[in-house]
């Protein structure tokens, strides 16, 4: 009940921030002011839609191999999935500026190798850089939730639609995709949403052209604009609520979360 | 799917090909999971400050630095404190109020629900925005370590509340009524009857809790004062990418996990057996 106070509180008092006078200018500047915030916006959005389409499609397979393990492998191969989150978030994004530097690891590799006598400065820094530690950091749960409907899955159909004449692709789009949506979506409650709010992905590694949403709100914090900062924060908000709503119908969160 | 049910017309190694690329992709993915992580390793033994390639001579001067650095053991204290008392906190507000959820049906239940699982769905940002806006402006706090365990406790709360609600649905409610049949007080009933019952659930609360809450950095961010949690510690280096000593940590955060994961997985065998 403790609990109850305390979320419906978190709601109001974004609102909060506005007193002293209630006012809608911090939404009208969100809106407008040169339109650098809803840029800035929409391409966290887009960037949150790339990042989360990479990771399905490469964690896709991967959830693929770890089904079709046998038995004893699979729980090794979940546990490997899962390891990393223990061990420092910041210090597994800071790794990465050692790997896509100027001077690392695959720079250096490419240059040992002689392919490259110039080192590739587009790797680190921008928004390749940005979306790559996005998939790095949140394709452990599209893995799990796409792995979970695999296991699920009825099998004896693959054999049947194969039986009776599919193509592996024919299958693979008609049996087995549709069987394992709720594992997209899923993917998409873990794995978009959070993107949206990194913070710290864009300011160790995005670079001046990797500038997210979540920047401008954190400098507007830090510069006491609690009112402006608040309104930002709840546009995002209000798009996450949003979001989750139209997802409420494919998706059952209360068991996506307690499985 | 086996190959037997095929009439051959490929070559065995032609069915076997896709497997082995899956299995190529597989070890692809563990490389790109484990490279980061490998990455520390190997630069907390590098003489070099500095992390970029090629390796100096090996090192483990950072390691020793590691126990001279009084300000990273006060932050590692601090956070042991702090993931403590939210352990603590949170697994008793979050089982107290798995209860009422599952126990009563009153109206809006459903919407209640949903506010619950909101701060475990927002992104961590913006709960601890809000937290910082109620902490301050709000209600005058001064920001300290009670503050970020207040927010601690608020972030890891629904997930106490949900392992412990998924226990509780599938409880016989019959036992405590034979308990109480049987002329148990109800204290005793919930004691020798539904808490052991529902053990797994609270244990498992805290486990996630005391892992969520120990290396938690955004909201902690936002709701801390001049105090310093691990987190927030290497946050301050990382900003300026000298952190030779980080990686000595990160090393030894990963032995520790990794010695943790073998014990804990041993002992369950042992207890199976």
């Amino acid at each position: 009940m403790v609990f109850m106070a305390l979320f419906s509180f978190r709601f109001s008092e974004e609102l909060l921030g506005l007193v002293g006078r209630w006012t809608v200018a911090h939404y009208v500047k969100v809106f407008t002011s040169e339109g650098i915030y809803l840029r800035i916006l929409v391409k966290t959005i887009v960037i949150a839609v790339v990042a989360t389409a990479a990771c399905l499609l490469v964690g896709y397979p991967f959830a693929y191999f770890i089904a079709n393990a046998s038995r004893r492998w699979q729980s090794v191969l979940l546990t490997l999935v899962i390891m990393p989150f223990w061990t420092s978030y910041l210090l597994r994004v800071y790794a990465w500026t050692a790997i896509l530097g100027d001077r690392g690891l695959i720079n250096e590799a490419l240059r040992f190798f002689g392919v490259t006598d110039q080192p590739l400065s587009f790797l680190l820094f921008n928004v390749f850089s940005e979306i790559v530690v996005f998939v790095y950091l949140y394709i452990p749960y599209t893995v799990l939730a796409i792995y979970a409907s695999l296991e699920k899955m009825d099998r004896s159909l693959v054999l049947a639609a194969m039986d009776l004449g599919a193509t592996p692709v024919q299958t693979f789009l008609r049996i087995v995709l549709p069987q394992t949506l709720p594992g997209v979506y899923a993917s998409i409650v873990f794995v978009f949403i959070p993107i949206l709010g990194e913070y710290v992905t864009p300011t160790l590694v995005g670079g001046m052209s990797g500038v997210l949403i979540t920047n401008l709100l954190v400098n507007q914090i830090h510069a006491l604009e609690f009112g402006f900062g608040a309104a930002i924060a709840f546009v995002m908000a209000t798009f996450v609520l949003m979001l989750l709503l139209g997802l409420r119908r494919s998706v059952d969160l209360e068991r996506l979360y307690v499985a | 799917m086996s190959p037997e049910r095929f009439p051959r017309r490929s070559p065995r190694w032609a069915l076997r090909l896709p497997r082995l690329l899956l299995a190529l992709y597989g070890l692809l993915g563990f490389v790109f999971l484990y490279l980061p992580i490998a990455v520390l390793i190997v630069f907390s033994f590098n003489s070099s400050a500095v992390i970029t390639f090629p390796l100096q001579h090996f090192t483990l001067s950072w390691y020793r630095e590691l126990r001279e650095d009084f300000v990273l053991l006060g932050a590692v204290r601090n956070s042991i404190v702090v993931t403590a008392v939210t352990t603590v906190g949170a697994t008793l507000v979050g089982t107290a109020a798995a209860f009422p959820l599952v126990r009563t049906g009153f109206r809006m239940k459903r919407m209640v629900n949903l506010f619950l699982l909101l701060p475990i769905v927002i992104p961590g940002i913006l709960t601890g925005i809000a937290l910082l806006i109620l902490f301050v402006p709000v209600l005058n706090l001064t920001l300290s370590l009670n503050t970020v365990i207040a927010g601690q406790i608020v972030l890891a709360g629904p997930f106490v509340v949900l392992v412990v609600a998924s226990r509780l649905y599938g409880f016989n409610q019959q036992l405590e009524a034979a308990a109480m049949d049987l002329g148990a007080t109800p204290w005793r009933t919930f004691w020798h009857v539904t808490f052991p019952l529902i053990l797994p659930g609270v244990l498992a609360g805290a486990l996630i809790t005391f892992t969520l809450t120990f290396d938690e950095f955004i909201v902690t961010f936002f709701t801390i004062g001049p105090e310093s949690t691990l987190p927030m510690y290497i946050w301050s280096l990382v900003k300026f990418g000298v952190t030779p000593k980080l990686n000595a940590l990160a090393s030894i955060i990963v032995v520790l996990t990794l010695g943790t994961l073998l014990t804990a997985n041993s002992l369950l065998r042992r207890r199976a057996r």
